[in-house]
């Protein structure tokens, strides 16, 4: 599994998780994961719903600590370094390692202090140079340009999808080596689900992208690997051209030709 | 509706005369006319409560005057002197020390409790609130002159001297008293107010690299504030009615404090300590009504100013100021 299967030059390993299993209170919600993540590639979570996904993902910068009656073993790395070791500091995990959610939810406050949020608590205050890291990371989620003129309005203010790119601007502005991103388009009409797909792709240039998608074109239309999950276990993970046209196990091929889930 | 009235929608006529009622249901027009009645009655006794006390209590303004019910110093019914001052000040000063010594605390505790404890403490928190916001102020009063007023006294003079006319039964212990009876109050309003922060909110701001203190403080509390500030304003209103228990542990001096230990009255424990000699339709029945008429005054204030304090907010988008639009000016947006 893993980068056995990619046959391009051999790429450096971003994240490694190896033999994750996560229970809430005593329901196992995902069982004995392995798996890697490439630099800068983008890979694209699939599976039916309740399969998992969300779950897995948001073990990767430890979110799922806030919630309660979780219970995680295995053990994840970020450049080789375990991010579960006990003297791990969970909210530096985060600023490596963002998210974004399917739900889009700026905070109520203008679109400036939306994307400078990130840079504030970690405790930067220079008001020229937040404006440069808000333009940027504005103009890496390529929103810069409707929004330039009002920066300071509410980022409630915004459409559905403008505001999922203002989420996504967010966490772009704190510079994180991997972006997490749960169903980011599910929300969102085909053109802004168009820009959004667009974005992400630019955005492997800078980073690592874990996606998860309930939309298997989706998945084919942005992603260099592909991971099957069904009922919290990974069935499959490989190049996603290959993944979806020659799957190696009859649960994948089911799937991908939406017989079930 | 009247058909005639919407030439418009006279297309679809036809379709809404489906609707029309047949069958009279008396059952809804008794239940109806019950909850008029009742609405009606609520109203009326409202109106009139605050109509008789306005009726008198101008008669006291008329009588002695709007200044000297405001600024005059002594307060001495038996010899006809009404300056309503001391028992302004007494009512301001313990309602708003009240807010120092149980708002703040109430609303902090709410927050720690709400965003950063283990989730059993909340639940034991909350029961423990409500179970001492249900009792009664009589016995807030007993306990504290029993348990608060001799330490009090004892502070008092380790400050101010042996002999001083300082004492426990004053200012500070009425402040801290009423302090305790609003806190559970306060607590529990700004609980809700706190809880009713959209989880994805503390979920976005925890992805971002935000301690549940940073979450708390910058994303949870301005989330909130509009319930607190509701909080801490039913705050004040209740410390600023309280009686019974003020009454108990205020001392009763008419006339102004000197200090934090200084015996002295509010308007709602003079009030009850004077209606007993005073006969109605006389002036010195009238001024009580003129200081009840302020109070209820001072209390619709504060119950304006929170609502216009939480329309603007609600109305208002985020401040405007000036921005960075470009590259070349964006060391422009120093000017906050
Ligand atoms: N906070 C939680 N507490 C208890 N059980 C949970 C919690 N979150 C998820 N689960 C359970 O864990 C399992 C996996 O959920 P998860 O949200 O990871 O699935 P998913 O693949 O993301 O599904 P979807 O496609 O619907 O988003 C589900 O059975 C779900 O009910
Ligand atoms: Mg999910």
């Amino acid at each position: 599994m893993g980068g056995v299967e990619t046959i391009c030059a051999p790429r450096s390993i971003k994240m490694r998780v190896v033999d994750l299993t996560v229970r809430y209170d005593d329901k196992e919600a995902v069982r004995g994961v392995s798996l890697d993540v490439h630099a800068n590639e983008i890979l694209a979570l699939i599976g039916p719903s309740g399969c998992g996904k969300s779950t897995f993902l948001r073990t990767l910068n430890r979110m799922n600590d806030t919630v309660e009656g979780v219970c995680i073993t295995g053990h994840v790395e970020l450049d080789g370094e375990q991010i579960y070791a006990s003297d791990v500091d969970p909210v530096l995990v985060r600023r490596r390692v963002g998210m974004v959610f399917q739900k889009s939810n700026p905070f109520p406050k203008s679109i400036f202090d939306n994307v400078a949020y990130g840079l504030r608590i970690a405790g930067s205050n220079k008001r020229a140079a937040l404006a440069e890291t808000v333009e940027r990371a504005l103009r890496q989620a390529a929103l810069w340009d409707e929004v330039k003129d009002r920066l300071e309005e509410s980022g409630l203010a915004l459409s559905g999808g403008q505001q999922q790119r203002l989420c996504i601007a967010r966490a772009l502005a704190v510079d994180p080596e991997v972006l997490l991103m749960d169903e980011p388009a599910s929300a969102l009409d085909p053109i802004a689900t168009a820009k959004i797909e667009d974005l992400v792709h630019d955005l492997r240039k800078t980073l690592t992208i874990v996606i998860v998608t309930h939309n298997m074109q989706q998945a084919a239309r942005v992603s260099q690997r592909t991971a099957f999950f069904y009922m919290g276990r990974l069935v499959e993970a490989g190049e996603t051209s290959e993944l979806f046209t020659r799957p190696k196990e009859a649960q994948t091929e089911d799937y991908v030709n939406g017989r079930f889930g | 509706m009247a058909p005639g009235t919407f030439p418009a929608s006279s297309a679809a006529l036809p379709r809404e005369r489906m609707f029309v009622r047949r069958t009279s249901r008396p059952g809804e027009f008794f239940a109806r006319s019950f909850f008029v009645t009742c609405a009606g009655l609520v109203v009326v006794a409202t109106a009139l409560i605050i109509a008789f006390l306005a009726r008198a209590g101008l008669r006291g303004f008329a009588d002695v005057g709007v200044e000297s019910l405001l600024t005059g110093k002594i307060w001495k019914p038996e010899a006809d002197t009404f300056g309503g001052l001391p028992l302004l000040m007494g009512t301001l000063v313990t309602a708003l020390l009240a807010l120092v010594f149980g708002a703040l605390p109430a609303l902090l505790s709410a927050v720690w409790v709400n965003e950063l404890a283990h989730e059993s403490v909340r639940g034991i928190s909350r029961r423990v609130m409500e179970l001492a916001a249900a009792v009664p102020s009589v016995v807030y009063g007993w306990l504290a002159l029993t348990y608060l007023v001799p330490p009090v006294t004892d502070l008092a003079h380790r400050i101010h001297g042996d002999g001083a006319r300082v004492g426990g039964e004053g200012l500070l212990s009425a402040a801290f008293l009423l302090g305790v009876m609003i806190a559970p109050t306060v607590h529990l309003l700004s609980l809700d107010a706190l809880s009713k922060v959209p989880a994805d909110l503390r979920a976005a701001s925890t992805a971002l690299g935000a301690s549940p203190l940073q979450t708390a403080l910058r994303v949870v509390v301005p989330g909130a504030w509009r319930g607190v500030i509701v909080a801490v304003f039913f705050g004040f209103a209740r410390a600023a009615g309280e009686t019974m228990a003020v009454q108990m542990v205020i001392g009763g001096a008419r006339k102004l404090p000197d200090n934090l230990f200084s015996p002295t009255t509010t308007i709602s424990t003079q009030i009850v300590m004077d209606m007993q000699n005073a006969r109605p339709e006389t002036t010195s029945s009238d001024v009580l009504f003129s200081m009840a008429l302020i109070l209820l005054v001072m209390s619709t204030g504060v119950v304006l100013v929170t609502r216009m304090l939480t329309r603007a907010g609600a109305s208002k988008k985020t401040r405007r100021m000036r921005t960075p639009t470009g590259t070349a000016n964006t060391a422009a947006g120093d000017a906050s």
